[in-house]
């Protein structure tokens, strides 16, 4: 990570890169950000607080596919948008919840089988922990940055994750039996 | 990445969760891209991207800096630690250069532990009075004698691989560089009582010579030049 850091848009051709990219995700980021903070100006901010961790890694993001990649920076701006929402006073409890409907639930979906099921029914935090870690195959310390939160959290979080999805599968299996 | 998942006794393999987390994933891009912005996102904010991003390319360059200049001090710190390890005229030229920099402090040269005792010095001569009251064997070479409550302690140290430098903080103390039998000393007197240090350097057989007492400095200096 320290050698990414370094390596860091040193060049012209890397910074050309960076805006070719921004340009391309500029709108789903803002959208992304749109879906939980009312504000322009916070949007502007969870904005570039997420392009200042992708410039930090953009060599890797090359790396990705196209779907990969739009996952990823969604996950990223919703965090860092609810870390700016969980900042702001002026948001009631009615609004934090108002803004959570508009997150995509999965609860009228039909599910293929019993993970798909059990995923679904996972906490938002969880199912994107996973997310991070299974489909864009981050390390748990890449996951812990692109959460905000530390790598025994982010452990934690994602051994939490696995044993819930075990225990629902489970009990989804069990009913079925009966 | 491994089937730890499978291992671990999860009934689902990290391929399986991959693919449903593939299938979260669309569905959060598809989500956010059907949200109706309801404000210009290009306007202006391009540049402040662009700025970001060259703010990153210095951050990147200084990084750059920082870890060649880190690297430079740990090859000039093991490159010093190395000479002043092996090296006693360097140890010394360190002591005589800190003399200059740091005049109102005596730096003690090269006090320090001897790997290899050095062997077959003899005193020719101590002051009247004076008798052999201690003396070590064969590993530990030195020589103490008293007279009273006065004593003239003589010690032998091998000038070689564990030479200490000892910075001493007596302004009180006088330096003065001589010679004995033609061998470089160093004399340090405590100008407030008469404790008096002598240091030999005796090169020829990579030994030193180091004489403590509080008797007159010229019987100190006969003492010295007594020793064969």
């Amino acid at each position: 990570m320290f050698v990414d850091l370094m390596t860091a848009l040193r060049t012209d051709e890397e910074r050309e890169a960076f805006e070719d990219f921004y340009r391309s995700y500029e709108k789903l980021m803002f959208k992304a950000a749109r879906q939980i903070l009312d504000d322009q100006q916070d949007c502007e901010d969870a904005v570039q607080s997420a392009c200042a961790y992708i410039i930090d890694r953009f060599e890797k993001f090359s790396l990705y596919s196209p779907r990969q990649t739009a996952s990823y920076i969604v996950l990223l701006i919703r965090n860092r948008s609810r870390d700016i929402r969980d900042r702001r006073i002026k948001y009631s409890h009615e609004d934090i919840q108002n803004c959570e409907e508009m997150l995509p639930s999965g609860a009228e979906e039909v599910y293929n089988d019993a993970l798909e099921s059990a995923f679904f029914r996972l906490p938002e935090r969880y199912k994107e922990a996973l997310t991070l870690r299974y489909y864009n195959a981050l390390s748990v310390r890449e996951t812990a940055a692109a959460l905000g939160i530390s790598e025994s959290a982010a452990k934690k979080l994602l051994q939490r994750a696995r044993d819930l999805l075990r225990d629902s599968m489970i009990a989804v299996k069990g009913g079925d039996d009966e | 990445m491994t089937d730890f998942e499978s291992f671990a006794g999860y009934p689902f393999t990290s391929a399986e969760l991959g693919a449903v987390c593939e299938k979260y994933a669309s569905d959060l891009v598809s989500s956010a891209e059907g949200v109706s912005l309801d404000f210009s996102v290009a306007a202006g904010y391009g540049k402040k991207m662009l700025l970001l991003a060259q703010r990153a390319g210095r951050r990147g360059k200084r990084r750059v800096l920082y870890r060649r200049a880190a690297v430079a001090a740990v090859v000039f710190a093991l490159f010093f630690s190395t000479v002043m390890f092996t090296n006693v005229h360097a140890r010394e030229g360190i002591v005589r250069w800190m003399r200059h920099i740091l005049p109102d402090r005596i730096v003690y040269m090269l006090f320090g532990e001897s790997s290899d005792e050095p062997r077959g010095y003899t005193v020719g001569w101590v002051p009247e009075g004076f008798v052999l009251a201690e003396s070590g064997g064969e590993d530990d070479p030195y020589s103490i004698y008293r007279k009273e409550d006065s004593s003239i302690i003589i010690d032998y140290f091998e000038m070689g691989e564990y030479d200490v430098l000892e910075f001493c903080g007596y302004a009180s103390y006088t330096f003065t560089e001589t010679s004995v039998n033609g061998m470089d000393a160093a004399i340090y007197q405590d100008d407030n009582s008469s404790n008096l240090d002598m240091v030999i350097f005796d090169e020829e057989n990579n030994s030193i010579i180091c004489i403590s007492s509080d008797a007159e400095l010229s019987d100190v200096i006969k003492v010295a030049e007594s020793i064969k």
